[in-house]
């Protein structure tokens, strides 16, 4: 099983929404260029149940542009994706080894423009998976 | 099988006021774990934010409401930052309502004290690991004593 960020990489490179990993797509780091990505970051989760071999983590969905209607654009692209494959119990298969039930907690937001004049918006998930 | 009881209107009146004792009872009850939420989610939210020039933490608030669109006992909190007259950055010239979610947001950015996620971090962990209990113990409290 691959990391839960590269397999989230993966799933957005599958549904046609990204190039790559290491190419338009990163994760838990947000390099200088390009000036147009997809960043995918892992922030705290919830403490793992023991009766549970599943664990609660939380995922930050990041995109960036020049341009801040495609930055937007491209948050509820994912967004929209992520909504589509849900089953009926949140469930979506990421790649053929990773299964996660998605929580939306909020619709993309604007949170920030750089020095460079670059739009960030994000919103963050939680997802009920295995750990690594 | 069948079962019937009577009540006269005196015993009646009697269960009626006993029952409106338990809902005044559980309403103080609901506040103070209201209150007593907030005040423990905004304790360890002020440990995490970041601190510069102190900006953002010293605009951190709760207010609590007694929710008047319902006529149950509800009562609803709102907590955050950009309160206490929503403080301006000295190094900046912002005010901390202008860059807090930049801020709790940005996982990229390096703190040397706190971090992002100030607020929510907190905020998840209470949900998960004391509300409803803490809830409960104000409840029986408040049931057992009068929530004085």
């Amino acid at each position: 099983m691959a990391t839960l960020l590269l397999d989230i990489a993966s799933f957005l490179k599958t549904k046609g929404i990204v190039t790559g990993d290491g190419v338009d797509t990163y994760r838990d780091f947000i390099p200088e260029e390009p000036d147009s990505l997809v960043a995918l970051m892992e922030y705290k989760g919830d403490p793992a149940n023991a009766l549970d071999a599943a664990v609660h983590r939380s995922v930050q969905i990041t995109t960036r542009n020049k341009n801040a209607d495609i930055a937007r654009q491209k948050a509820l692209q994912i967004y929209k994706v992520l909504v589509d494959n849900q089953d009926e119990a949140y469930g979506i298969q990421f790649t053929s080894d990773r299964f996660g039930q998605v929580y939306i907690r909020q619709t993309p937001f604007r949170y920030k423009t750089d020095e460079n004049h670059r739009a960030y918006y994000c919103f963050n998930i939680g997802i009920t998976t295995n750990i690594e | 099988m069948k079962a019937s009881f009577d009540l006269s209107g005196e015993q009646l009146s009697k269960f009626e006021a006993s029952c409106q004792v338990v809902i005044q009872r559980v309403d103080k009850g609901t506040k103070k774990a209201t209150i007593a939420a907030c005040e423990e989610i905004m304790n360890a939210s002020k440990e995490q934010v970041p601190k510069d020039t102190l900006t953002l933490l010293s605009s951190a608030f709760y207010e609590v409401h007694k929710r008047t669109d319902v006529s149950s006992y509800l009562y609803e909190a709102t907590l955050g930052y950009g309160g206490n007259g929503d403080p301006v950055n000295p190094k900046t010239g912002k005010a901390a309502s202008e860059y807090m979610l930049a801020v709790h947001e940005d996982l990229s950015a390096l703190h040397i004290i706190g971090k992002a996620k100030f607020l929510e971090d907190p905020l998840r962990e209470y949900a998960n690991s004391k509300f409803a209990k803490n809830i409960f113990e104000y409840i029986n409290e408040a049931l057992s004593t009068g929530g004085s």
